[in-house]
């Protein structure tokens, strides 16, 4: 029996529209360029996809495309190609600005979480842009609740050496010594 | 919340705000979907032309397409004469003492070559550097006491090219010109390149793919002998896959080598992931200052004796 597509299409339709810029913005904070990010969404949209006439009622889809996305980015980089071969050096910004461009400040951002190691990044982007709960980041990248709270804390430290006059004032020197969960 | 947290969320939402015009996910969805059916049909279609084939045979001859061994063939020498490219490996390198104890090394290396202009360049996570430049190699031993091989004070050993078949492209502590023991641990492109043209036997594993590309993986096995012809020293072997992508380019080797213990070096085990990817890419390699440069006297003005002879193992 040949299954309805149009009624399939149009709901997974629906779904990217509403959803897919919130993962495309998850993506490129993961690979640190647009181009990658599009390519991984739309990778992982077409797994969703093919999974969709199989998700159940308790399934949701928004949660099953973000599992998605992690799997692959994370297969991507295993296959090397993928990794990041970091520059020695941040580009330099204009001496006495602060963050005046706003394209150019997030492309800093992203430069600066692609340096650092990929777990350590899908915990920050999982943490503080998914605000998803550690023992979620924990489940989704395989890893102990603990594991995350260590990379969040390095990932942190190493995010602020990095951007360093482009951190927000307000927040230099505020890294606690040890992250705890608040969620 | 505390406030760091919320400038990290601050500044993440400022990083992924400025979504460029023109990103159509579900347009994109679309087409690769369109692209796996074109794909799907057309095995389908090329396995009912077969079956046809086949029933209205009178004898049965195999008609084949271009074998493993020629397909993989053709993609190696199109690394080694063709297009330029980059690559990043990592190579683990054990070393097996008598005793039993091993000592591990994990080195990650990149680089790029442009093999029709015989230049490239590697680095390497120890330091250690090299550059081909069509007439000559340049090996920076990057540690210390790699160095402190070199007279003078200076960083780099130039090695009169070009460049020996096998030959240790990548130097750590010991540097190694002309003929003598060889370590798995060796493995640039070029030597991993020059040892998949002595393979006479391949298997097709099956689909590969990755960022951008699908392809074929081939699993290969060879061995390979090393020191001077006639030395007498027991051959390792090598074995592992080659993904080839639809433009016949390689895309990922992943390789296992290994050399028995001889008198004067333990057992050697080596794995090699290597991908490749940027072809056509511009590649520029300069010679370092000749101020830095140590030329040996002694060495070669023209490549050594090959340093491997391969004798082909029969697989599957």
């Amino acid at each position: 029996m040949r299954r309805d597509t149009s009624d399939l299409d149009e709901r997974f339709a629906a779904f990217v529209r509403e959803h897919g810029e919130r993962h495309l913005q998850v993506a490129v904070l993961l690979t640190g360029d647009w181009h990658a990010a599009e390519d991984l969404v739309q990778a992982s949209l077409v797994k969703l996809y093919r999974a969709w006439p199989r998700l159940d009622t308790s399934t949701d889809p928004d949660a099953y495309l973000r599992r998605i996305v992690i799997n692959t980015h994370r297969s991507w980089w295993r296959a090397r190609w993928r990794r990041e071969i970091p520059a020695a050096a941040l580009p330099e910004r204009a001496s006495g600005e602060g963050i005046a461009d706003r394209h150019a400040a997030g492309a800093l951002v992203r430069q600066a979480l692609a340096r650092l190691p990929r777990q350590q990044r899908a915990v920050l982007v999982l943490r503080y842009c998914e605000d998803l709960p550690v023992a979620e980041v924990a489940r989704l990248l395989g890893c102990s609740p603990g594991s995350v709270k260590t990379h969040a804390h390095r990932g942190l430290r190493t995010l602020r050496e990095l951007l360093g006059g482009e951190w927000p004032r307000s927040a230099v020197n505020q890294i606690p010594d040890r992250e705890g969960d608040r969620r | 919340m505390s406030e760091t947290e919320q400038e990290v969320r601050t500044l993440f939402a400022a990083a992924a705000d400025d979504i460029p015009p023109g990103i159509d996910l579900l347009r994109g969805v679309k087409a690769r979907r369109a692209a796996h059916v074109v794909r799907v049909r057309a095995a389908l279609s090329a396995a009912a032309v077969a079956v046809a084939a086949a029933v209205t045979l009178v004898t049965l001859t195999v008609v084949q397409a271009p074998s493993a061994l020629a397909q993989l063939t053709s993609a190696v020498s199109r690394m080694t004469a063709g297009q330029s490219y980059h690559f990043a490996a990592i190579t683990t390198h054990v070393a097996v003492q008598s005793n039993g104890t091993a000592t591990t090394v994990r080195t990650d290396s990149s680089g790029a070559f442009d093999p029709a202009r015989g230049v490239g360049e590697e680095s390497t996570s120890t330091g250690a550097q090299t550059r081909f430049t069509g007439g000559s190699v340049y090996v920076n031993p990057g540690s210390a006491a790699g160095q402190k091989k070199l007279p003078g004070g200076k960083s780099w050993i130039r090695i009169p090219g070009p460049l020996p078949l096998w030959a240790p492209v990548t130097a750590g502590q010991q540097l190694r010109l002309g003929a003598g023991l060889l370590s798995v641990a060796e493995t640039s492109p070029q030597n991993l390149f020059a040892l998949l043209k002595s393979v006479s036997t391949v298997d097709k594993e099956g689909s590969a793919s990755g960022s951008g590309w699908t392809g074929t993986r081939y699993a290969f096995s060879v061995s390979i002998a090393f020191g001077p012809a006639g030395s007498g020293l027991p051959t390792g072997t090598a074995t592992g896959t080659i993904d080839v992508d639809q433009q016949g380019r390689v895309r990922q080797i992943d390789a296992d080598l290994a050399r028995p213990a001889i008198a004067s070096a333990p057992a050697e085990r080596a794995t090699v992931e290597m991908t490749f990817g940027d072809f056509g890419a511009l590649v520029s390699v300069s010679a370092p200052p000749p101020g830095d440069t140590f030329t040996p006297g002694g060495a070669p003005t023209t490549p050594g004796p090959v340093q491997h002879s391969v004798h082909v193992s029969v697989t599957g």
